[in-house]
């Protein structure tokens, strides 16, 4: 029964740093919450036998387990009284988008090394559909800087930002951009399909977005943000002057802002689902 | 927010277990990742019952860690109150109206389903705009305290009415303009005279709040409601008669739809009445 466990368990270290063991945790409790989760993977009603057999548990664990979930209304009988269903008591846990880290708030420390590292404009756009939001950004140190501009909204395909999140879509996703007429947004804008599609081939192979300064005065390179389900859900971008960001210097720099988005990417990855973005 | 009926303490079935609950309750009513260290404190363990504890919720994913230290609400979680959410029978009806509240008003558009003496948030639609009332699925309020609240009581029978007033939930929210029966049922009043409940920032200060009634049956039972929600500095329902007269006519449509299939209970639960939640602190959820 506790084969599931060791699955989940394999490669996790306790906070000692050393691979868990069944006695660091308590069967009981595992029981119960699998249990729990057998009822909600499935709508409707579960009879004990049923969960039983699908959990490789006796009936009367399964017994003892509703018993303990029903104490808190996580689990409740249905009008036959012999079945049961999810409960009303789920409702006083996770309220949704609360209780959890937002995005915003823990990419902060990240967006203060970066712009430690660099001393670039370093700002956080976070995916709204077809859409990017500039949602929290660090002024470059440097005396001339390109303006934070928070809030504002850009088409995904418009920056650099947005392309980071626009190359790791699923490809029908990604196909939805080419639909309406791609508009010049900024100065970096690639508004050929054709040419748009190579520039996030050239992202997803090498892992980064870079704006050359084209004519405008600004350049710079974005890395995308990943949750759980390896969907991108926002970009880290560092931006400044053009004539800060010659080729070799942002060689130099993509690898040490990659580890550090890296570190931030575990967070989000451990973010709940819906976790508030903003 | 403590229970208000005198309940007995639960029945313990296992101490262990319900030492679990109790992490599980902790972490996801903080507003803040908790430390290990903090989890043990606030339920009173020694350090090796408290890791125990939190390796289990860990491994069924109850609990999930942020980097070495912080524990929020795992996946597990989310995903039995999502389940929770779904099972209300008004909720597999209820996507097209609220996209279309959403767009005709440009604000965020919610679900709200009536539990017992509580509204749920079910589902909806949030604002695109920057500046928005946020969705806040999942969160459960009394029936008297929001607009989308009050369009559910306004329509329940006065013998309904009294025993709400009796179950001293208005009480507990000593905050709430409706503090008194006089005042709630003079509201009320106005709810069903007007055809819908507006908010003004009671509940939730700097939103402005709209809500109609959803009905299960033909007899008028009100079983959920439709709100749209805005920041009070641009969205003024109660003076926007265009607003109201267009919502109205697509919910009406809605009605006709929802109820021509026969009738729709507000939950799935045996006697809704009767329950009792333990909800985290009001002003941890006003903000």
């Amino acid at each position: 029964m506790l084969k599931i466990d060791f699955v989940l368990l394999s490669g996790k270290t306790s906070w000692s740093g050393r691979e868990l063991l069944t006695s660091d945790f308590n069967k009981a409790t595992v029981r119960t919450l699998q249990v729990l989760s057998a009822v909600v993977a499935r709508p409707g009603s579960h009879g004990v036998s049923e969960l039983a057999a699908e959990l490789d548990m006796t009936k009367t664990m399964v017994h003892r387990a509703l018993a303990t979930l029903e104490t808190e209304a996580f689990i409740v009988r249905d009008a036959s009284g012999s079945r049961y269903q999810l409960g009303h008591g789920v409702l006083e846990l996770a309220p949704a988008e609360a209780g959890t880290a937002s995005l915003v708030d823990l990419a902060q420390p990240f967006l203060h090394n970066l712009r430690e590292l660099t001393g670039e404009t370093i700002t956080l756009s976070v995916r709204q559909d077809d859409s990017v939001v500039y949602t929290a950004s660090l002024q470059g140190r440097g005396s001339v800087s390109e303006r934070a501009s928070v809030g504002r909204v850009v088409p995904i395909y418009g920056t650099i930002g947005g392309l980071a999140i626009l190359a790791f879509l699923p490809k029908a996703e990604r196909e939805d951009v080419f639909t309406a007429e791609l508009v010049p947004v900024s100065l970096d804008t690639t508004t050929d399909p054709d040419a748009l599609r190579d520039r996030l081939d050239e992202i997803r192979t090498s892992g980064v977005a870079v704006a050359w300064a084209r004519g405008d005065d600004l350049a710079g390179f974005s890395c995308p943000v990943f949750d759980r389900g390896d969907g991108p859900i926002a970009s880290v971008t560092v931006s400044g002057p053009a004539e800060r960001f010659a080729d070799d210097r942002i060689k130099d720099l993509i690898e040490p802002v990659r580890d550090i988005v890296n570190e931030l990417d575990r967070k989000t990855r451990l973010l709940p689902r819906r976790a508030p973005l903003t | 927010m403590t229970t208000t009926e005198p309940t007995p303490a639960p029945k313990r079935v296992n101490t262990t277990v319900a030492q679990a609950f109790e992490a599980m309750r902790v972490i996801s009513q903080s507003p803040h990742p908790l430390t290990f260290t903090e989890v043990a404190e606030r339920l009173g363990l020694p350090v090796a019952t408290a890791h125990r504890v939190l390796v289990s919720l860990e491994t069924t994913r109850y609990v999930e860690r942020l980097g070495d230290d912080h524990f929020v609400a795992g996946v597990a979680l989310n995903e039995a109150r999502d389940a929770v959410l779904r099972s209300f029978p008004v909720v597999e009806h209820s996507a097209e109206i609220l996209a279309e509240l959403a767009d005709l008003s440009g604000e965020t558009a919610a679900l709200n389903c009536r539990l017992g003496s509580y509204v749920v948030r079910a589902d909806g639609f949030e604002s695109r705009s920057e500046m928005r009332r946020r969705l806040h699925l999942g969160e459960v309020y009394p029936l008297h305290l929001g607009a989308g609240g009050r369009a559910i009581l306004a329509y329940l029978n006065d013998n309904e009415i009294k025993a709400y007033g009796g179950a001293d939930l208005i009480a507990e929210y000593p905050t709430s303009s409706f503090q008194t029966m006089r005042r709630l049922r003079q509201e009320l009043r106005r709810v069903t005279a007007d055809g819908f409940a507006l908010d003004s920032g009671d509940f939730y200060p700097a939103a402005h709040s709209i809500a109609w009634p959803v009905f299960g049956d033909t007899e008028g039972t009100p079983i959920a409601s439709l709100l749209i929600a805005g920041p009070a500095r641009r969205f003024e329902p109660a003076g926007d008669a265009k607003l109201q007269k267009k919502a109205a006519a697509a919910i009406a449509d809605f009605q006709k739809q929802l109820t021509a299939g026969g009738d729709v209970p507000a939950c799935r639960y045996d006697d809704p009445d009767q329950i009792r939640l333990r909800l985290a602190p009001y002003e941890q959820a006003n903000h």
